[in-house]
């Protein structure tokens, strides 16, 4: 795997799809996932939250399933992919792991503001260009 | 209205996350597709119900209302048509694949989408809805078409009934069973009163079920009802009747019938069998039954010329009846495909004790054999009854009488070629039918001048010995010998004289009938005592019986009978 | 089902072959196995050796066949008739129109 947070195949075919509404499209992603991010964060700094509770878990497991649909469709390969694995945390498909799970959230965190500077770069060349 | 695959299409898309809803709605417009979108499950069921998309993209995952529950709800509300709805997921697991499809979902998109495959799999998808709406519209089409058909065959039916039901079915020595709409299945059941007191009866199967086995009918029932009201006997009912169908029927089109006369005064039955299982003739005295069997091609496919209109003739007294029956009958298959077949029949038919029942035993041995009833069986029995009792009923005629001749008389001589096969009697009667006086008393001149008529032919022209008649066998041979002989017949010939008088107020008619045979000992036949004229005589004594005065002369080559009538008011 | 047919070496007689039950689904089949472009037979033979059912629409075929042959002129033979077809085709009297021969 590369070491860009952002496949860029990815981002040349967005452009192509989106058109116009590309910056838009870069602006809602990067706000909904900033408050995505933000979610799971405060879910494991909630007291309530347990690595045995089968709520909790599955809670988190839907999180990460839905950014990771969002993010493999952005070509945030890498951050995809760790969603995955906190999905599967959730979801039981591994034994429930507090450290990993809070590791994973933790270099989830520090992935997306990776792939957030890629894609408020993209912002500015587009503002750029016009 | 059937929108054709390429047309634009409205899709509903269904997701959660605003920017994959944003993506996907660029990419489906992009392929020219109109878009609604919907952020969970319940907006989605919300906006399909008033806006009605054609195809939806459904996140599986969704808040308030998931992705299953909002695809079952819209699976229910879109009914017969076909909404497809592909879950856009990034399960991996079969088991929520599989719950994808329980919900109703048609097809799956992974995430991250891939541009080509969603378009691909969207006309797939829509297709499929065309092909779904095209069968729907055809259905609804049938549906229709066959409500119109129902209700053209309920018109034909009620017309038909019309003229089927104008005969005398409803007579109390027959019994019958029927299907309401055998008429479409080309079974067709017809009895009516000749002037004599003769009762004729048809069993018909036309080939072919609907509309063209009903076509046939109605021409039949006219030749068969016009026929025998004027008097025509089986041969000549026959000829046109086969002459009619062939004209008019298509060259595979047939009618498989049988037909009786059935004579309850001289107390005969006179069969002809084309194409029709064995029927049966049952007697009331415990003789094993004897089968009447087909042994004429159908009507309707022979030429006129080499057509067969001969018929067997059988005694038929108090207690006998005669069975027929259609083919749905005997070709009733059974569960493992046997066929119920005449030994079956004829197994109810020896074990049945109450005449009255005999067709309910048939029905219910085919009903413990097939388990499930067949619309195309036809059955019916007709019993021997005293002529009295049934009484045909009197024919009603339409003109005042003031033309009515009064003084006139006529000869007419028949020879050879036409005594073999022209029966002058419905013309005579016709004639005679002019003359208002005789109006009230023509079944009985009917019966006497069919009986001399039939005496000169029989006895004088062909020389046929009435003694044959005396049992059952003889009888068989007597009417083969009289077709012989009258297909070989070389000179002969039959004289009938007609003489009107007025006489006061009423009239006097005299007939007289002489044939070219060698005569017979009129005195001597006439004494014989009533016993012995069981099946032979009872000709004579009818004649002498209905007439006010008959006599032979010319050593019995002529006899002369006498109607006379009063005055009418 | 299946209708088959085979023409002499001269072309005068065919040979029409039905397979299965002889019904109205048969009926485009039956006509083109003796409906050819080329001309007509003169003599015909339908072998009815593997037919099991015939029904009244079968017989329609066969005076369809015997109009298309000639009418009252028509050679046609009905071979291999087992005893269940033989009886069908009695009942109607059909030997008064065809020539019916029995399995040997």
């Amino acid at each position: 795997m590369s070491n860009n947070p952002v496949d860029f195949n990815v981002l040349s075919t967005l452009r192509d799809v989106m058109e116009a509404e590309y910056p838009a499209l870069l602006k809602v992603f990067i706000s909904d996932s900033t408050l995505r991010v933000n979610d799971m964060t405060l879910l494991l700094r909630d007291p309530a939250f347990a690595a045995t509770s089968t709520a909790s878990l599955q809670r988190l497991g839907l999180m990460a399933h839905s950014f990771k649909g969002s993010t493999g469709n952005m070509g945030a390969t890498h951050l995809s992919e760790l969603c995955l694995q906190l999905e599967e945390q959730g979801r039981g498909v591994v034994t429930a792991d507090d450290a990993r799970i809070r590791s994973l959230v933790s270099q989830i965190r520090d992935e997306f503001f990776l792939v957030r500077e890629v894609f408020e770069r993209e912002l500015e060349l587009c503002h750029a260009s016009h | 209205m059937i929108s054709s695959a390429s047309d634009r299409l409205t899709v509903l898309i269904a997701d959660d996350n605003v920017s994959d809803r944003m993506l996907l709605s660029a990419i489906v417009s992009r392929q020219g597709h109109d878009v609604l979108t919907a952020s969970d499950g319940a907006e989605a069921v919300g906006l399909f119900e008033r806006r009605r998309p054609q195809l939806v993209l459904m996140d599986a995952m969704m808040p308030v209302m998931d992705g299953f529950e909002a695809a079952r709800q819209i699976k229910t509300l879109a009914g017969d048509a076909l909404v497809p709805i592909i879950f856009l997921t990034s399960l991996t697991e079969g088991e929520d694949l599989a719950r994808c499809l329980d919900a109703g979902g048609d097809d799956f998109i992974a995430k991250p989408y891939n541009q080509v495959v969603l378009a691909a799999k969207i006309n797939a998808m829509n297709r499929l809805r065309v092909l779904q709406e095209t069968v729907l519209h055809q259905r609804d089409l049938i549906t229709r078409h066959h409500k119109y058909l129902l209700n053209e065959q309920r018109v034909a039916k009620a017309v038909f009934d019309q003229i089927a039901h104008s005969g005398c079915l409803r007579s109390r020595n027959i019994r019958y069973l029927q299907s309401p709409y055998a008429l479409f299945n080309g079974d067709l059941l017809l009895a009516a009163w000749s002037p004599s007191g003769n009762m004729h009866l048809l069993l018909g199967d036309f080939t072919g079920h609907g509309l063209p086995a009903a076509v046939g009918a109605m021409p039949l029932a006219e030749v068969f009802y016009g026929m025998t009201a004027k008097g025509y006997g089986l041969p000549e009912t026959l000829r046109e009747m086969n002459a009619k169908l062939k004209r008019i029927l298509p060259v595979d089109m047939f009618c498989c019938a049988a037909l009786l006369c059935l004579n309850f005064k001289q107390q005969l039955v006179e069969v002809w069998n084309g194409g029709l299982p064995d029927g049966y003739l049952l007697h009331g005295d415990g003789r094993p039954h004897t089968p009447l069997i087909s042994s004429n091609v159908p009507l309707g496919v022979l030429s006129a010329g080499s057509f067969d209109d001969n018929t067997q003739v059988y005694p038929f007294g108090p207690g006998d009846r005669v069975f027929l029956l259609s083919d749905g009958v005997v070709d009733s298959t059974g569960q493992d495909g046997e066929l119920f077949g005449a030994r079956r029949l004829q197994n109810v038919l020896v074990s049945n004790r109450n005449p009255a029942l005999l067709i309910e035993e048939v029905q219910w041995a085919l009903a413990r054999f097939r388990g499930q009833a067949r619309d195309d069986v036809s059955m019916v029995e007709v019993a021997f009854a005293e002529p009295d009792l049934l009484g045909p009923p009197s024919v009603i005629y339409t003109d005042s009488g003031d033309s009515s001749p009064l003084d006139w008389s006529a000869s007419f001589e028949y020879r050879t070629e036409t005594l073999k096969r022209f029966n002058p009697l419905p013309y005579l009667l016709q004639l005679l039918q002019e003359v208002h006086g005789l109006r009230m008393q023509s079944s009985e001149l009917y019966i006497v001048l069919s009986e001399l008529y039939s005496n000169a032919l029989e006895h004088g022209v062909l020389g046929l010995d009435s003694a044959l008649k005396r049992d059952a066998e003889g009888f068989g041979l007597y009417y083969q010998q009289r077709a012989e002989r009258l297909d070989r017949l070389e000179d002969g010939f039959i004289r009938i004289d007609f003489q009107i008088v007025p006489d006061g107020e009423g009239g006097r008619l005299t007939v007289r009938v002489q044939d070219s045979g060698a005569g017979f000992d009129s005195d001597r036949v006439l004494a014989l005592p009533p016993a012995v004229t069981q099946l032979s005589g009872r000709g004579l004594a009818l004649v002498r019986q209905l007439s006010d005065r008959c006599q032979w002369t010319d050593d019995g080559r002529t006899a002369s009978v006498e109607f006379a009538w009063e005055g009418l008011a | 089902m299946s209708v088959t047919s085979d023409r002499s070496a001269d072309g005068q007689e065919l040979t029409i072959i039905i397979k299965g039950r002889f019904d109205f689904s048969t009926h485009q089949e039956f006509r083109s196995a003796y409906e050819p472009k080329e001309k007509h037979a003169s003599r015909y033979k339908v072998d009815l050796k593997d037919t099991h059912y015939l029904d009244s629409s079968a017989l329609g075929m066969l005076l369809l066949l015997r109009d298309h042959a000639g009418g009252d002129r028509a050679d046609i033979q009905l071979v291999n008739c087992n005893n269940d077809v033989k009886k069908i085709l009695d009942i109607s009297n059909f030997s008064k129109l065809f020539n019916i021969v029995k399995t040997a």
